[in-house]
């Protein structure tokens, strides 16, 4: 995308008849606002996912309990977005893949309070992560007091009484 | 006018230590009650230390907590007193979901555990291992 609004700048500085420095500017010019569109098609993409994530909790709140398939691009974008936390992995012989924590407690926001801790699902391919899957469960149960920190107990049952839904399973 | 600012102060070093109080009497999260809350077992009457303790917890309820006992004192009769009838002998059999817990942990083959999961989600678990060859303790519990 860069280089095409590059090279129509340089053209049309060209074609208007303009001298070398006209058409390199004409190139820069092309470069950056190419540039700029670049990166707002990415953030707009990034929001449409983001927005996506939003509408975990009123899944939740509509206690339908049906479970969420992510697409491809979907798993991709929360696996560049987690921490896999590759000392956790371990092998199942049966499926022949590995599974792995995946962490989004130093994640966005909207990832935190959707996610949390997750388990992916990955293949090995000479050293190279191949992601086959994703699970998770979206619920926030009261456990006894203690057992999470009392800020956190609070907030999870806050939320729970608030909003009362029904869980649900996240599946990739 | 000074008497009303010595009360004032004086109920406010009341406020403050008794908040302080019951913060560390009620709410502080320590190894020690962590392991009895989790699993009914009391450390007082022994000789130990706690090696490492970390948690995390996310908004939404996740996270996990790992503590690792050193029972560097015990003695083959304070293991016995210690461990109850829940406690199943190492190795463990099983099935552990991915953790937190080191390797060499789960892998442990001399002494004993108790491991309990969460019916619906087997991810949610709690364990207490005691390997009685390296004479540490290790609680870890998880929600996912």
């Amino acid at each position: 995308m860069v280089g095409v609004s590059a090279a129509s700048g340089g053209v049309g500085a060209a074609i208007a008849g303009g001298k070398a420095e006209d058409i390199l500017f004409g190139i820069v010019q092309g470069a950056m606002v190419g540039a700029l569109n670049h990166q707002a098609g990415e953030k707009q993409k990034e929001r449409e996912i983001i927005k996506f994530f939003s509408r975990l909790r009123s899944q939740y709140e509509g206690k339908s309990g049906n479970e969420i398939c992510l697409s491809r691009k979907k798993l991709d974008y929360l696996i560049s977005k987690g921490k896999i936390k590759w000392e956790t992995s371990k092998y199942n012989e049966s499926t022949k893949t590995f599974s792995a924590v995946i962490d989004f407690y130093n994640s966005d926001t909207d990832l935190k309070l959707s996610f949390g801790r997750a388990t992916v699902y990955y293949m090995d391919n000479n050293g190279k992560a191949i992601f086959t899957g994703f699970h998770d469960v979206y619920d926030f149960d009261p456990k006894p007091w203690g057992t999470r920190s009392y800020t956190n107990e609070i907030i999870t049952r806050t939320y729970n009484s608030y909003s009362s839904g029904k869980k649900f399973e996240i599946n990739f | 006018m000074k008497r009303k600012i010595l009360w004032s102060t004086l109920i406010l070093i009341i406020l403050i230590v008794g908040v302080g109080y019951t913060y560390e009497v009620f709410f502080k999260r320590s190894p020690e009650k962590i392991l009895l809350n989790q699993f009914g077992i009391s450390l007082k009457k022994y000789n130990y230390s706690v090696v490492s303790m970390q948690e995390q917890w996310d908004y939404n309820g996740d996270g996990y907590c790992l503590i690792l006992f050193d029972l560097a004192q015990f003695d083959t009769q304070e293991f016995n007193s210690l461990i109850n009838d829940n406690f199943k002998k190492l190795p463990i059999n099983d099935k552990i979901e991915v953790s937190e817990i080191p390797e060499s942990y789960l892998k442990s083959q001399d002494g004993y555990y108790i491991f309990q999961v969460e019916e619906e989600d087997s991810r949610n678990f709690r364990i207490f291992i005691i390997n009685t060859k390296l004479k540490k303790g290790i609680l870890y519990y998880q929600i996912m």
